[in-house]
């Protein structure tokens, strides 16, 4: 893999840029007084999405279908309406595309000159920013990480995914006492004293992380893990309602809202 | 994946720490730190730092000890275990950045009376300059190296510093079912990891490491740089039984990385001071 390098700050015309930004990004989230520096990165990270709108091949997010380790990066683009396709394998075509990533894994994000970008929190983190949910604050940005970190449930099953059935539901009943009912204690005392939102005041990568990762839990996708585990967590239980009722998020479930993305939904889960 | 109830010999040289306090002063001189308000909780806890036993549990060792003109500039406390382990990156990244930070050391065996105080009852955490707790060593990781500048500004530099740490985060989290099992069990377990999906992922680092530049990000280092730096040597370090000291001979790229790494001088002098233990296989030419 070529080591990417990033075009430079004056490759994109003003006037072109300026157009663009007025009339194709709409919505782009209104930035509030930034220092000098942070004006810089943030139009680092607009113009990589004006330089992809632009060039007509938007950024291409590699997976399966279902929700999986994609659906934070998913969401990301999504609220922060970033231009992105998806590439989409099933079990029957994966098989030939598998040594084509980086990893020989999926989510790989490629990017406008056919670069692939591996690691889901690489993606998360890097889509987060070209979205405008990554807190510019280190410590706002401290936070979301902390938050994002505490709630991951993959890396607790992960040794799991290749068991036969019956071991695997009875070593995942362990872990649900051993590992995640103590997950699920810690990120209850943080969202206690968090307010409404994990970093900064308002919406940011981590609480689309962690909104994932407690939906992907009642979602059914790990046999072994009953979908109402939530009810014995209020905290989580009402967190999970609240960000699934912001309207970029509750949007895109009622179009995709299929199988394991039901308890995506409001009052799913 | 460092599991918290081994327990492991730990050494102070007084020499040592007078050595490493007078340089940390220094230090502190030299590149002052912003310093918000200060609690007076934290006041009060920096008088306790001139005897160090007071107040504290028998456990807990501070090192590094501050003195009354470095009141005004607390310094990060970073939580943990002697041993490198989750904490090394976040060291390594506040001495090549001269961020001033202060070791507070647990032993294992009294770990058990502190376990409470954490917010999620895990090591490391950060304290921060107003008492505040941060846990996570992700989050604390590219915390410090913000505060270091290493840290790439720009999102894509910054996001392969990602890729890599998360990689190399992902080879080591293949150990951790292999903790919890009897003695024979664990070195088979591992053996069969050394020669499946741990030796694939070594390749695909080394694939990494062979088209990225000399370092993992940019033409700089960065976090990702210690991150991969860090695990390939807590690797080989002789923590992990069953693990050869000597597996990076079979990925020569890996190896010569390591190398580079380890003789950037900030880290070269980290090692030459505190080098003692699993920290040998840190040094120059050790793995």
């Amino acid at each position: 893999m070529e080591h990417y390098a990033i075009q430079s700050a004056h490759s994109v015309m003003p006037t072109r840029w300026t157009s663009f930004r007025r009339h194709v990004l709409p919505s782009q989230r209104c930035a509030p007084a930034l220092s000098q520096h942070k004006k810089a990165l943030q139009a680092d990270y607009q113009k990589i999405v004006a330089q992809a709108a632009l060039l007509e091949t938007p950024l291409k997010l590699h997976y399966f279908g279902f929700p999986g380790r994609a659906e934070a990066s998913r969401l990301c683009l999504a609220v922060g309406n970033v231009p992105y396709e998806e590439v989409i394998y099933t079990q029957g075509t994966w098989p030939e595309h598998k040594g084509q990533m980086p990893f020989g894994q999926v989510p790989v994000l490629e990017m406008e000159d056919g670069k692939m970008l591996a690691e889901s929190l690489a993606i998360e983190r890097y889509v987060a920013k070209l979205a405008g949910l990554y807190p510019e604050d280190p410590l706002q940005a401290a936070l979301a990480d902390q938050a994002a970190f505490l709630s991951d449930i993959w890396e607790v099953f992960a040794h799991t995914i290749y068991m036969p059935l019956s071991q695997k539901i009875s070593v995942r009943r362990e872990l649900l006492v051993t590992k995640i009912a103590p997950k699920l204690q810690n990120l209850s005392k943080l969202l206690e004293t968090s307010g409404e939102y994990v970093a900064g005041g308002k919406l940011s990568y981590g609480d689309v992380v962690v909104f994932v990762n407690l939906c992907s839990l009642s979602s059914g996708i790990l046999p072994g893990v009953p979908t109402d585990l939530l009810k014995d967590y209020p905290v989580l239980k009402a967190y999970r309602n609240r960000i699934a009722c912001i309207p970029a998020i509750k949007e895109f479930y009622e179009k995709r809202g299929e199988g394991f993305r039901a308890a995506f939904k409001p009052d799913a889960a | 994946y460092f599991d918290e109830t081994r327990t492991l010999p730990t050494q102070v040289h007084i020499g040592h720490l007078l050595l490493v306090k007078s340089i940390k002063i220094f230090r502190g001189f030299s590149c002052q730190r912003c310093s918000p308000i200060l609690s007076s909780e934290l006041r009060r806890s920096s008088k306790v730092n001139f005897n160090p036993q007071q107040d504290r549990a028998p456990s807990v060792r501070q090192k590094g000890i501050t003195t009354g003109a470095a009141v005004s500039e607390m310094p990060l406390k970073l939580h943990y275990f002697e041993l490198p382990g989750r904490a090394e990156t976040s060291r390594l990244c506040f001495t090549v950045g001269n961020v001033s930070y202060e070791d507070v050391i647990y032993e294992f065996a009294t770990w058990a009376e502190n376990k409470a105080k954490m917010p999620f009852g895990q090591l490391p955490v950060l304290e921060l300059e107003d008492g505040k707790l941060l846990a996570q060593s992700g989050a604390i990781e590219r915390y410090v190296a913000k505060l270091a500048g290493l840290y790439p500004e720009d999102p894509l530099q910054a996001a392969l510093a990602d890729q890599a740490a998360f990689h190399m985060a992902d080879i080591l989290e293949l150990f951790v079912p292999t903790f919890k099992l009897a003695p024979e069990e664990k070195i088979k377990a591992r053996e069969e990891l050394l020669g499946g999906k741990v030796k694939e992922k070594l390749q695909q680092l080394s694939k990494l490491l062979e088209t990225s530049d000399e370092y993992v990000a940019g033409d700089k280092l960065s976090y990702g740089d210690v991150v991969v730096f860090v695990n390939l040597c807590n690797l080989v370090s002789g923590f992990l039984d069953g693990v050869p000291k000597d597996l990076l001979k079979d990925y020569p790229v890996l190896k010569a990385y390591r190398n580079r790494i380890a003789c950037i001088p900030a880290i070269k002098e980290f090692y030459e001071k505190r080098g003692e233990g699993f920290r040998a296989a840190f040094k120059p030419d050790a793995a």
